[in-house]
This record gives structure tokens, C-alpha cells and sequence, in this order.
């Protein structure tokens, strides 16, 4: 039995087709504006494609930033957790990775299904769909919120093993060894069972192990920093999905690619009000972390996009004097998303030694041109110039002060994805 | 006085204990103990150990990291100086098992007192101590098992101590108790000798731990044994494994690896880098298809590790083959029943190709097996016990209680190293 849809009929403000004025309320097959229908049952839902026939991509974005039993968060604090802050920053991430899967995602094998965000910011703001330029509220991501999202998107995944599913957390976590949870907006609201408002991550990336889809990408942007009780009596969350160990007799295991913003018992950073440093190095990553396959297509997997967003997340969290390792737990080389021509590329040029960056200069040419000069770092305290390159052969020239005399050292070399980094080094005594 | 210096110079070790003993006509008896000393002897050319002593013979009997005790005599005669080279006081044929010496009876552990850099090598047969005085702790080893008796898997397993308790929430005190001890001497030299109480790790199949404490931060090392066959014996595993844990002054154990393939398996295991790994199982790959296994199905004389390693990191990279690291995953688990590494990895490969249910059954039970014994000697075992466990907890109460209890084991695990290393402190970092 299908369920009717709440608007008024008329013309679909989403694809433009006018609706019959009497009758039925309107289906598919007359707008194919399937969202408004399924966000009757899925309220995460932002985005959903024309068709969700054969293999499609479905994403489930979870931005926790505000904690309401955390200090600043308007509810009772839970006790012993000074160093949990409210965040500013993974609303923001899960905003831009949606707006990204939206514009800019191509995988024409496995296209862009369905986009669900859940968003805790303290002002809770709709999303506005950059393509359809509809706007949708979001569920605020409580426990229930994100465990009734995880279900449904688990349910979408589950209707051919040919889906890809995408999964990206950003928010407060912890780990104690092998035991992991991402905090969600009502964590700490029973203090004698804290992580009851958390998701048990552990049993996450165990249990989608048994679902449907065969292809499985995971991006967690948390802190993976201990803390005190968890694993207590078993508890390390909430468990938000269930499949028996039968779920996938016969079909062997799925490909899962899990990427980490920070090395276990580390923090991962961000800035209010900005995407994360991880985040700002996935996105980067998304648009540029290409190689070309057999039939000349750019595309970026996984290796190589956690490869450069290593590199590009390191960098900017130095420039708050941080060190931030992202890492990767399952390495399957997943085909994510194709761009529509050659990328351009991150380029990090260092100079040696490391700290004359501030008195030197960069000059890059290509042939005759020069496309870019660099006096100093690119952003305060970093400590390499970065910039963006097409692909082709450049030389890199820098004057470099060491030892009270300019050296100028020149390096030609071929700017080629994911990523190219260069360093100029000034040697000095026998052999240099 | 005259100077009696005693060297060890084995590269094998970095250096053992051993207890100088006078022995002299008195009451007209011989060899008679007139009082001894110990000392602490570090290996290698340049490693030795002097002693003032006065003229007269001298038993040296040294304790070596296997548990067996070799004896030499030496006489001090005038004022020259006398040598005395414990390595060759090794039998001929290389083997050093000549008299053990059993010393029965528990007792406590001790946590070494002072902080400072204290390396192990494999097995923790041998140790380095840097910036400690001499002081005298002591390190868990295993207790001697009945080889006389048919194996029993979960017998063996059952000898070691269930490591959740120290660290589970109101343990009495926080210390395991230990059926049996080694202790070590730690010597200003930066070295340390081993002295073994009953008979050692040489009998013992399974994981050989050995814990090590800086402030109030303990830290158990697994030291990578995932199996020991019947006739084989640690140090000679170790020497064919070419493993070697460090544990560095953070208290963090370093691992170095002389084998290439096994180095790229520890690679990935740390680090994910799957690249070299790839490289490394096509090689290990070859070895299981024509290379050097025994014919009667036991283990490969170089490097043994790497093939476990392989089969872990086979099976959860869904490597090509991932039905070769499955089979030889089985093979393991029937060459040595004992190892629980084997186990899970065998119910990995069952869980995650399961055909039909009895994959599946047959995959419940040897995950709750290996749950019985310690925990897997790679921190990825521990994982994967930990997944399979949580596989089977939703729809089964008894994986349901055992995934809570071994979550215990799980949350302590370090999840940088490659071989086991609980934490009984959150890391200071």
C-alpha cells in the first residue's frame, strides 16, 4: 500500500511536471519526484536520483557537532567529560560532503542513488539540495535519529549486492584498543549509561560485513582518543544494525574500504564553523586523487584517495600546529567516483632546511610561464608551498638562504596525480 | 684478587644470568659450595663480565633464556687473569639442554620498580635494560605442560592465565598471579640475565607473554608464538621466525623483522601498506602452491610466521586467492590445534565463504574456542575474534556473553602493533 504524500497537488516544484488537479495523490511515474514520498519514511533523506533502478550509490552523511549533555549544550552535563566540547566544525563537513555527492558525484557504474544527512548543530538549519535547490529539514542526529537513518539506508542498500554504500561520520569518538564509538547528539543523557547515546562502531563495520551491498566505502572523522568506560560491561554503544550470519551464505565477503581521519589514540581536528581538516582533504582529494583506467576515464579509488588526503589533512592540521595521520583500515581498491577530465593536481613543495621557508622563495614554470611565486609558506606555520598544477612538467626553483649565502635550487619535474611533492634541498659540505 | 672474566659471546642472546659458585675441599668433602655471586653477562665479542675472586675453582653455571642451565668449571690458580666463555660450555652439536634446574611453587609477580628503556627479543628470551640500577624483577612465562599427555587444544590454552583479569574493573589488586616466574637481573651494564624458574618456556606451545611496566603504565607483550609443534622449541622458532620485539623507553614495543615477505606482512598489519603486502602474498602464495612445506603438513622452516601472517592478511584484503589462505589457514590449524591464531583465522575464512550452515556452524565454533584460550598473538586475531564473535551475538546468547567478557581483552589492545600488546592504562598519548 502506498503511502500518500502530504503536498498539496499541482506542479512538482522539483522536476517541473505539472500534476493532474484531481484524483490520486501523484506517483512516480507522474513526477518521478520519489523524495517527498520517501522522506515519509526516511526524514535523512536530502537527496534522491530520478530512478533508484540497478546498481546506485546510496550515502548516509551523519554531522554531530552539538551535544546537549556535553558543556555549552543546554542540557544536564554529564559529569568527567571536560574534554568533550560542543564542535563547530562537523556540521559544517557533513554540509559540504553533501553538497559534494550531490554536484559533483559521477559513477556511471554504480550512480548516485540516494543522499541522507543528519546534522546536531545547536540552531538546527534545513538543507538546501544544491541541484534541486529544495530545502529539507534534517533529523538532528539522537540516537533514534541516526539508528531509524542507518536502517533505511541499509534497506535501500540491500535491493541488488551491486550497490555501493557510503557511509562518513564526523563528531566526537573514542577508542579503547579495538573497541570504538561515534557520540551522538544525545550521548551522556543517561549518565548511568552514557554510551547508550553513542554508535558502536565496532559492531558497525562488523555487521555491514553481512549486508547486501558488495561494495562498501567508510570515511569516520573522529577523534579515536580513549576514554573511561567504555567497553565498560560490554557497552560500546548502540547497535544500529542487525543481519544475521547467514545474510550473505555464498556470496563471500563485500569489498569495504574504511578510512580514518586520525591513527588510533589520536585526535582529528577542525575549526568552527569550517569543514574539518579531513574533510577539506577528502574534498580536495575527491577532485583531484585521479588515475586514468584502460578506456582513458579518471578515476579516484580509494588507495589513492586516502593516499592524498594522508598528505593534504597532515599539512593543514600543521597550520594549527597539530599532527593529524589519517589511516585506512580496509585497503580494497574501490572505483568511487570518476571526473570528467584529466585533475588538477595537489602540488606540496618543501624546502630543506625546513625552517628557511620563511625567508625563500618559489618560483614555478612551465616552459616559459610562470604560474606561480611563492614568498614564504602558503598559510601561516606551514611549512611547504602548496599549490594546485595541471598535469604536464614544471621546474620548481627555489632561493633558499643557508649558511648566510642564496642558494637557488631548481628541480624540473612532472606534476602527476594523486599527488606530487617536491623538495628542494640546499646541501651542504662534502659530497653535496 | 684476581680477575675471572666470564663472556658470552653468542650472538644469539643479548645476555643471561649466571651464578659463580666457589667450590673447594671443606670437611674434606669436594665440591663443596663456599658462597656464590650472581652476574649479569651480555653477548657478543666485546660483552663480558668481570669478577675479583680469589685463587681457588669456580663453578659458573648460567641460566640460558630456554630455561636450560649449562655448567662449566674453572680454576683460578695466581694472579692471572682467568677466562670462562659460557657459549662454550654448550654441547658439540649446538644443543644446550643438559640440566635443568626445577624449581616448583608460585609465585607472585613483580613489576619492576624503576622506569628506563628495557628491550626484549623474541620470546623475551633475552633483554636489554638501559638507565637501570641492577635490581632483580620478575616476567611471566608460561608454565611447563605435561608433553607426555595427548594435546588438547583447550588444555593448553587453559595453562596461561585469562588476561582479562587484571584488567577487568575491580580486580583485587590489579596483578595477576602467576603459577610460575622468571626472574630477570637487570645489570648497570644495560644488561639483563633471565633466570628461569621450572623448566622454562621450552615445552610450552602458545602465546608467551611478558609484561613490563613504566610508572603506572603496564603493558603486556604478546611475543609472537602462535604455535609450537610438538618437537620444536622456542628458540629455535624464534630463530627461524626472525622476529624481534623491542620495547623502547615509551614502553611501546618495537617489532623488526628480518624477512622480507614478513616484513611486508608487518607493514600492512601496522600501517595498511598493501602495496608490498600484495607483492609479498603472490611470493607466499608460490611457496604454498610448489615451495617448502613439509611433506607431513607441519610448518615451513623459514620464516613460519609469514604464512600466518599471510592468511590473515589474505582473507581480510579478499585477496584473489583468498581460498589458498583459507586452506592453508586449515592446514596451520591442523598442524598446530593449540594456536588460537590458526582458529580464527580458520573461522574468518569459514564465517566470511560460508557455503552453507555448517561453514557457519563449524566457523561459531571455533571462534568460541579460541575465545576459551589467550588471545590471538596478532592484534588483527584480535579483531577478527572480536567481529566474529559480534557476528554470531545477535543470534546466539552464549557469543553474545563471550564477545562482552573477551571485550575486556579487546578494548586493552594496542592497536598500532602487529602482535598483541595490552595496556592496563589508556595510553599516555
Amino acid at each position: 500500500m502506498r503511502t500518500a504524500i502530504a503536498e498539496p497537488r499541482g506542479t512538482c516544484i522539483h522536476h517541473g511536471v505539472t500534476l493532474p488537479t484531481t484524483g490520486d495523490p501523484p506517483t512516480f511515474a507522474e513526477c518521478a519526484c520519489m523524495i517527498d514520498e520517501m522522506r515519509m519514511v526516511d526524514a535523512s533523506l536530502v537527496h534522491v536520483s530520478d530512478t533508484l533502478d540497478g546498481a546506485r550509490t546510496h550515502v548516509l552523511l551523519v554531522g554531530i557537532g552539538h551535544y546537549v549533555h556535553l558543556p555549552g549544550g543546554g542540557g544536564e552535563v554529564l559529569p568527567g567529560n571536560a574534554s568533550l566540547t560542543q564542535l563547530g566544525s562537523p556540521p559544517q563537513s557533513a554540509r559540504a560532503l553533501a553538497d559534494w555527492f550531490v554536484k559533483a558525484f559521477d559513477n556511471p557504474e554504480r550512480p548516485l542513488g540516494t543522499v541522507s544527512l543528519i546534522v546536531s548543530e545547536p540552531s538546527p538549519t534545513p538543507y538546501e539540495n544544491p541541484a534541486t535547490g529544495r530545502s529539507h529539514p534534517v533529523p538532528h542526529g539522537t540516537t533514534a535519529d541516526v539508528r531509524a537513518a542507518v536502517r533505511a539506508w541499509a534497506s535501500r542498500l540491500s535491493s541488488t549486492e551491486d550497490n555501493m554504500a557510503v557511509f562518513a561520520f564526523c563528531g566526537h569518538g573514542v577508542s579503547q584498543g579495538l573497541a570504538e564509538a561515534l557520540l551522538l547528539r544525545d550521548f551522556g543523557s543517561d549518565p548511568l549509561g552514557a554510551f547508550d547515546g553513542a554508535m558502536d562502531l565496532t559492531t558497525f563495520k562488523a555487521t555491514m560485513s553481512r549486508a547486501t551491498a558488495n561494495t562498501q566505502v567508510f570515511f569516520i572523522d573522529a577523534c579515536r582518543s580513549g576514554m573511561a568506560g567504555l567497553g565498560d560491561q560490554g557497552n560500546t554503544g548502540t547497535s544500529m544494525l542487525s543481519f544475521g550470519t547467514a545474510a550473505r551464505l555464498g556470496r563471500g565477503a563485500p569489498s569495504q574500504s574504511i578510512h580514518y581521519s586520525t591513527l588510533g589514540g589520536s585526535e582529528a581536528y577542525g575549526r568552527p564553523g569550517r569543514p574539518s581538516f579531513y574533510t577539506e582533504g577528502l574534498l580536495s582529494a575527491l577532485a583531484s586523487a585521479a588515475r586514468q583506467d584502460d578506456y582513458g576515464d579518471w578515476w579516484v579509488c580509494t588507495p589513492d584517495l586516502q593516499h592524498s588526503v594522508e598528505v593534504s589533512a597532515d599539512i593543514l592540521a600543521t597550520t594549527v600546529n597539530r599532527i593529524q595521520r589519517p589511516e585506512m583500515e580496509r585497503t580494497s581498491t574501490i572505483r568511487l567516483t570518476r571526473l570528467s577530465g584529466a585533475p588538477t593536481v595537489p602540488v606540496h613543495v618543501r624546502c630543506e632546511p625546513e625552517a628557511m621557508i620563511a625567508v625563500s622563495s618559489l618560483a614555478c614554470r612551465r616552459g616559459t610561464e610562470t604560474v606561480s611565486v611563492h614568498h614564504g609558506p602558503s598559510m601561516p606555520h606551514l611549512k611547504e608551498w602548496t599549490m594546485a598544477l595541471a598535469m604536464d612538467n614544471y621546474e620548481f626553483s627555489g632561493i633558499i638562504p643557508s649558511q648566510a649565502e642564496l642558494h637557488t635550487v631548481t628541480q624540473a619535474r612532472w606534476v602527476i596525480p594523486p599527488i606530487t611533492r617536491v623538495c628542494l634541498s640546499v646541501r651542504t659540505g662534502p659530497g653535496a | 684478587m684476581t680477575a675471572l672474566t666470564i663472556s658470552l659471546d653468542d650472538s644469539s642472546w643479548r645476555g643471561i644470568s649466571a651464578r659463580v659458585t666457589r667450590v673447594g675441599e671443606a670437611d674434606g668433602r669436594r665440591a663443596t659450595r663456599m658462597g656464590s655471586r650472581k652476574v649479569v653477562v651480555s653477548a657478543g665479542r666485546t660483552g663480558s663480565t668481570s669478577i675479583d675472586v680469589s685463587p681457588g675453582e669456580y663453578l659458573v653455571e648460567a641460566t640460558l633464556p630456554t630455561g636450560d642451565v649449562v655448567t662449566g668449571m674453572c680454576k683460578v690458580v695466581g694472579d692471572g687473569p682467568v677466562s670462562v666463555d659460557i657459549a662454550r660450555m654448550h654441547a658439540p652439536d649446538g644443543t644446550v639442554a643438559k640440566t635443568r634446574i626445577p624449581r616448583q611453587g608460585a609465585r607472585d609477580f613483580e613489576f619492576p620498580s624503576a622506569g628506563g628503556m628495557l628491550s626484549t627479543s623474541f620470546l623475551g628470551l633475552d633483554a636489554h635494560v638501559a638507565g637501570m640500577e641492577p635490581e632483580v624483577f620478575t616476567t611471566p612465562v608460561q608454565p611447563r605442560l605435561d608433553r607426555s599427555a595427548p594435546p588438547d587444544p583447550l588444555a593448553l590454552a587453559k595453562h596461561l592465565p585469562r588476561v582479562v583479569r587484571p584488567f577487568e574493573p575491580g580486580a583485587p589488586d590489579g596483578r595477576l598471579r602467576f603459577p610460575m616466574a622468571s626472574r630477570v637481573l637487570a645489570g648497570a651494564d644495560g644488561t639483563v640475565g633471565y633466570e628461569m624458574d621450572g623448566q622454562g618456556a621450552s615445552g610450552a606451545p602458545g602465546p608467551v607473554w611478558m609484561e613490563f611496566a613504566k610508572g603506572t603504565q603496564v603493558r603486556k607483550v604478546m611475543l609472537p608464538l602462535p604455535w609450537l609443534p610438538e618437537g620444536e622449541t622456542p628458540k629455535r622458532l624464534s630463530e627461524r621466525s626472525r622476529v624481534r620485539v623491542d620495547v623502547a623507553e615509551d614502553g611501546k614495543p618495537r617489532v623488526s623483522v628480518d624477512d622480507a615477505r614478513f616484513g611486508a606482512m608487518i607493514g600492512y598489519l601496522t600501517t595498511r601498506r598493501i602495496a608490498e603486502a600484495r607483492t609479498a602474498l603472490e611470493a607466499i602464495a608460490d611457496d604454498v602452491a610448489v615451495g617448502p612445506f613439509p611433506a607431513d603438513g607441519g610448518l615451513p622452516d623459514a620464516a613460519p610466521h609469514a604464512y600466518l601472517a599471510a592468511c590473515y592478511v589474505g582473507i581480510l584484503e579478499q585477496d584473489v586467492r583468498t581460498h589458498t589462505w583459507g586452506r592453508l589457514a586449515e592446514r596451520l590449524h591442523r598442524a598446530c590445534p593449540t594456536s588460537v591464531d590458526a582458529m580464527v583465522v580458520t573461522a574468518r575464512y569459514l564465517l566470511v565463504t560460508a557455503r552453507d550452515t555448517d561453514d557457519l556452524t563449524r566457523a561459531r565454533s571455533l571462534f568460541l574456542q579460541a575465545s576459551e584460550g589467550p588471545p590471538p598473538t596478532f592484534t588483527i586475531g584480535v579483531q577478527m575474534l572480536l567481529d566474529g564473535l559480534s557476528a554470531f551475538a545477535d543470534e546466539d546468547e552464549t557469543m553474545a556473553a563471550r564477545r562482552t567478557e573477551f571485550l575486556c581483552v579487546a578494548r586493552s589492545v594496542d592497536t598500532g602493533q602487529p602482535f598483541t600488546v595490552l595496556s592496563s592504562a589508556p595510553s599516555p598519548d
